[in-house]
């Protein structure tokens, strides 16, 4: 059997087969040992597996896990804080502080430069 | 919903009360269904300390989501889906940090699977039935999570092979290999355990 037909005979035996090609897996299996070898394989595997799942108990008693849970959703249902929007005035004076310290440093200089012409201007 | 109602109530009931905030008919769920959730974390991720991260993280996730559960399948199902979700987001991670697994490269390169013979072996004769079930899960074990997860999904959720596609975020065709390969993988598995007896 090549690889496509072994995954439409598992589709077969899982029942994902189109009735049409169902129809046809059915033929083949009356005549081809291999494929019926083959889902029997199969069939034993998923039956051993249906057999296998064991009840499993979480090792952690009722009161710890649930205090973990209820912990959790408290903290992420806490109202999480509304970032305060600098006020308009605010970012106005963010701005103009510092410009109104560079215009002063920049008029003091300016003055300064008058200053020194006027002495060298006595000098000469 | 008094508090001594919430044993006596079925789920149906708990998960009405729980939609309306009452955290005591939710926990009432939590307790009834912790070993089903927990037992699927645990058959996905093989180990117990991730299996509890994630059952506890399905149950936030299950209360947050309450009003979205429209009662198409039992609540238990519902929550099932949750955590197998959360599992398979926690597998892609570990595989962002594993190397390609031997099993995944065989697979892509037409591996054994498709030319062994067929195994026709009784590997209950003898064998307790505590006994059996701790061969078969250390024949999982030793499976790659994709397979493995296939199997889980096909074999224990009873998922469709469409479902397991859409849940897996991976094609029909890639569905049916690995199932495929998982099956016959643990046929070879089993087979050999029992010559070792």
């Amino acid at each position: 059997m090549d690889y496509d037909a072994q995954l439409k005979l598992q589709a077969y035996l899982d029942g994902e087969l189109p009735e049409g090609e169902a129809r046809e897996m059915a033929t083949r299996l009356a005549q081809d040992p291999e494929a019926v070898g083959l889902l029997g394989e199969l069939r034993q595997t998923r039956q051993w597996l249906k057999a296998s799942e064991a009840p499993v108990t979480l090792p952690e008693s009722r009161e710890f896990f649930w205090s973990k849970i209820q912990r959790e959703i408290q903290r992420q249902e806490q109202p999480t804080p509304i970032p305060q929007v600098p006020s308009f005035i605010y970012r106005l004076r963010q701005i103009l502080v510092p410009l109104s310290a560079v215009a002063a440093m920049a008029l003091v200089g300016l003055v300064a430069v008058r200053v020194a012409g006027w002495f060298g201007g006595f000098g000469k | 919903m008094s508090e001594k109602d919430h044993s006596s109530a079925d789920d149906r009931e708990l998960v009405k009360a729980a939609r309306e905030g009452d955290m005591a008919a939710f926990e009432e769920l939590v307790a009834r269904h912790r070993d089903k959730i927990y037992a699927r974390a645990l058959s996905m991720m093989r180990n117990e300390e991730e299996a509890i991260d994630l059952s506890q993280e399905a149950w936030v996730k299950g209360w947050q989501r309450l009003k979205q559960f429209q009662g198409e399948s039992s609540f238990g199902t519902w929550m099932t889906r949750i955590v197998i979700n959360l599992c398979l987001d926690q597998l892609r991670k570990h595989k962002r940090h594993r190397t390609e697994s031997i099993e995944a490269m065989d697979e892509e390169s037409g591996g054994v699977e498709r030319q062994m013979p067929v195994i026709t072996i009784n590997p209950t004769a003898g064998l307790e039935r505590v006994e059996l079930r701790q061969r078969i899960d250390r024949a999982l074990g030793q499976l790659s999570h994709e397979h493995r997860t296939v199997l889980v999904l096909h074999e224990f959720e009873e998922m469709e092979y469409k479902e397991i596609a859409r849940t897996m975020g991976c094609s029909i065709g890639t569905v049916m290999s690995r199932l495929f390969y998982a099956r016959r993988k643990m046929a070879a598995l089993l087979a050999d355990l029992k010559k070792i007896e």
